[in-house]
């Protein structure tokens, strides 16, 4: 079979080369200013109809600034020259996820944990989720008492985020329990910080993970990191969610390893993972996009823009990906499992589908399209879809190209690349089942 | 893709936006009629979060049990509905109870398995793939099992999921298994599914696609409610639907969600417990009019109970021991070994850390079912 070039995998290792120190933009920022547009680097061909976007992107905001706030965080993982920090805080969303519920203020604190610390230091990572108002709601952490300690966060703790199955017994999860009660959280005052309450805390002995001593809920973490297991089980879920959804055993060990030694220093890691020969040389089984993946890359490497939060969720609806709505507590499905069902389809073709409806909003002429009518006026008659005025065609083919398999045989049907894409070469790269890799 | 079939899909689409595109429009709607059949046939209805089994249902003989949640048991007790044996049920499952008293019910009050698993996660597994951890590290679903060594002579008959969310039960090295919410995407992207199965060049995709589009064809004539779709009341008109309209589909898995009630038990559970009652008790006289009920058979369950103890907030934590329920117009035929579990429990036994003990193993009840799908 034929492979659809990695584009995104060679982005990554560029991400790397830009910058040791990727900065973490202010959302709030974003927030404030996306109706003006201005972060945007939006233009659209004239007889576009902007204002009515700006219009829309309002309502949007009026009805659900959530969701606002989530696109935002997606339109930096789009627009940014350097999204690695969006990227990593995605994957920390998806191996340690919370259900948020209506709480949009928890979750907001929660997303900015993921970027602050998600290019650092893993273990602080993890004490702040611990600590953060969304995680002990969803664990059931908040009410948590020494008579009775609740045991749903150490469990996810040692089975889900840190460990694994098999690496801990049921006795660990008790002990564990016990360190982390008395944790709550003031919830008058925003930022919610946590506190302990000293009559709930359980201050007595604790023995789990083969140690003994006073722990409290940081100790038991810190514990948990101090296992190698810990070490190797997030670095296959790293590797998992970088590159190949079967990460060879040799490359796992070698990056646990790496990432033990480096205190869990996750930028660290990364940059021994991205340039590793293995890496390197492309040798791997490829990996789904998860739906938000599929809908960013295909932004950045096709030079579309959604506009306002409504696209986005609908995207992500359609495709199975709520963020902050994870199906339980494991977080998303992986690999293959993506690729079913109704889902399938709409991953498959409403890119495609978008790529048309901007090109229709963006011309007077009526041009046939292959869309059914039903989904041409009824349903996606409030999406905003436009093409980035500023895009350049040349980058995403040059990229393409600079994969090892020369992909102009196929894309363009020539022997020698060419300088630019046509619509209907577009729709063919973006409907082909490979596509559905990266 | 080829250079070859690269350049015909290019012409292809040419032609389509040139053109008009009502020729495909028209060949990809038309109805495919399903192939009919009509069998004996098993609902699966799951309820997600684990059900507190002990507020279903409750044994008013162990002080232990009472001791242990005054609150919870107070409110069960209040408008209890006696069932036998000093059991009480809840009385949210009144119209349940009159099927119980016409013998289309069976309440098995604690079924589980050894050494209970109180993640939700790993739990589910061990239901939807009948393996204890300690057994097999399989994936793969019984109903997959099932279905792949019974296909080889019959291979129209399969499974179907009717809610959105990923399961195991089906999955198998043969892909068994069917989802199916509604047919937006086949009314959406009608041309483009064409286009893509006659030229995109990977295997495993294009089947997938295929199936999906197979699948949306033979139950476009299945009408949804579009504002309640996921609701299990909605699920199971879905299911009734494929019933009724004779579609091949064998094994019919739904799932109401919310169960997980760590904290205010009181106020959530009778809503669930409402919706339940109503939602089995019309599925079952939609299916009676047509003779249909008496070929089937309704298996409801949680992937786990909960703890005995109440929580300070008036809810329950993760336990063990599901409470269950066997429906179907003529069970005593349909599952005679299920008459074995017509009298309740007449103790209740503890395990360490106070779970509660199984008195029924699943794997009895999928051996059951088993027999009965033939």
């Amino acid at each position: 079979m034929d492979m659809h070039p990695i584009v995104s995998r060679y982005k990554k290792l560029e991400w790397l080369e830009s910058n040791d120190n990727i900065e973490t933009k202010d959302l709030n920022w974003l927030f404030n200013s996306i109706t003006e547009y201005k972060t945007l680097n939006i233009t659209t061909s004239s007889e576009f109809q902007f204002s009515n976007d700006v219009e829309s992107a309002r309502i949007d905001k009026i009805e659900h600034p959530w969701n606002n706030y989530l696109n935002c965080w997606i339109q930096e993982m789009v627009l940014s020259d350097n999204p690695l920090r969006e990227m990593v805080a995605l994957f920390w969303h998806h191996q340690i996820p919370s259900q948020v519920g209506h709480k949009h203020e928890h979750a907001e604190l929660l997303l900015e944990i993921y970027r602050k610390y998600g290019l650092d230091s893993a273990p602080q990572l993890v004490k702040a989720i611990a600590a953060n108002p969304a995680m002990l709601y969803y664990l059931d952490g908040h009410w948590s008492h020494k008579s009775e300690p609740n045991e749903n966060f150490p469990r996810e703790l040692f089975e889900i985020f840190l460990l694994g199955e098999g690496y801990y017994t049921l006795h660990d999860v008790k002990e564990a329990a016990r360190a982390f009660t008395g944790r709550r959280f003031d919830h008058e005052k925003y930022p919610y910080n946590l506190y302990i309450d000293e009559t709930a805390q359980d201050q007595g002995t604790k023995t789990l993970l083969g140690k003994s001593g006073n722990f409290n809920g940081d100790d038991v973490i810190d514990l948990a990191f101090s296992q190698k297991q810990c070490a190797k089980h997030l670095s296959k879920a790293i590797i998992k969610f970088f590159l190949t959804d079967n990460p060879p055993e040799t490359l796992v060990s070698q990056c646990a390893d790496f990432y033990y030694e480096n205190n869990y220093h996750t930028l660290s890691l990364l940059k021994f993972l991205f340039q590793h020969p293995l890496i390197v040389n492309n040798s791997f089984p490829k990996k789904v996009k998860t739906p938000l993946e599929l809908l960013v890359y295909f932004q950045r490497e096709t030079g579309y823009r959604t506009v306002g939060p409504k696209t986005n969720n609908f995207f992500l609806l359609k495709t199975g990906q709520i963020l902050f709505k994870p199906h339980n507590v494991s977080g998303w499905p992986s690999g293959e499992n993506w690729l079913f069902g109704e889902q399938l389809l709409h991953r498959l073709f409403l890119p495609s589908a978008l790529v048309q409806i901007a090109n229709r909003q963006s011309s007077k002429q009526s041009i046939q399209f292959k869309l059914s009518s039903r989904l041409s006026h009824a349903n996606l008659r409030e999406l905003r879809f436009v093409l980035d005025g500023k895009f350049d065609f040349d980058k995403f083919t040059n990229a393409l190209l600079k994969e090892n398999i020369k992909p102009s045989l196929w894309l363009l049907g020539k022997d020698l690349p060419t300088q630019s894409f046509d619509l209907d070469t577009l729709l063919a790269i973006i409907q082909d089942p490979n596509y559905q890799y990266c | 893709m080829k250079r070859r079939s690269f350049l015909k899909y290019s012409a292809l689409s040419t032609a389509a936006i040139t053109t008009s595109s009502l020729g495909l429009l028209e060949s990809c709607n038309t109805n495919i009629i399903s192939p009919k059949w009509n069998g004996k046939r098993l609902i699966i209805v799951k309820l997600d979060g684990g059900n507190d089994s002990l507020f279903s249902m409750c044994p008013t003989f162990d002080k232990t049990i009472i001791h242990a949640r005054p609150k919870l048991y107070s409110a069960i007790e209040k408008n209890a509905i006696e069932v036998q044996n000093s059991w009480i049920l809840n009385g949210h499952f009144k119209q349940l109870h009159e099927l119980y008293k016409n013998e289309e019910l069976l309440f098995l009050p604690l079924v589980g398995y050894p050494k209970p698993n109180t993640s939700h996660f790993k739990s589910a597994e061990i239901w939807e793939t009948a393996y204890l951890p300690s057994e097999s590290h399989s994936k793969s679903g019984w109903i997959g099992r099932y279905l792949n060594s019974k296909n080889k002579t019959n291979e129209l008959v399969r499974a179907i999921n009717v809610h959105e969310n990923h399961t195991l039960y089906d999955k198998s090295d043969n892909d068994t298994a069917y989802s199916w919410i509604n047919n937006e995407p086949l009314n959406w992207y009608s041309s483009q599914i064409n286009d893509f199965l006659l030229n995109a060049e990977s295997p495993e995709i294009v089947e997938k696609v295929n199936k999906q589009k197979m699948l949306m064809q033979w139950l476009n004539d299945i009408q949804i409610q579009e504002n309640e779709n996921q609701s299990l009341n909605a699920q199971l008109q879905k299911a009734t639907e494929i019933i009724l309209k004779e579609k091949p589909f064998q094994i019919i898995h739904c799932q109401q969600s919310g169960y997980d009630t760590h904290i205010a038990e009181l106020d959530r559970l009778p809503k669930l417990y409402t919706e339940l009652d109503r939602s089995l008790f019309n599925l079952r006289n939609n299916l009676s009019k047509d003779g249909f009920w008496n070929n089937t058979v309704v298996f409801v369950y949680s992937e786990f109970g909960r703890t005995i103890d109440e929580n300070q907030n008036i809810g329950t934590d993760h336990g063990s021991a599901s409470f269950c329920m066997l429906l179907g117009g003529n069970l005593k035929e349909s599952l005679p070994s299920s008459q074995n579990y017509s009298k309740l429990p007449e103790n209740i036994l503890f395990q360490k850390y106070n779970l509660l003990q199984e008195t029924i193993d699943f794997r009895d009840l999928y051996t059951q079912f088993i027999t009965y799908l033939g």
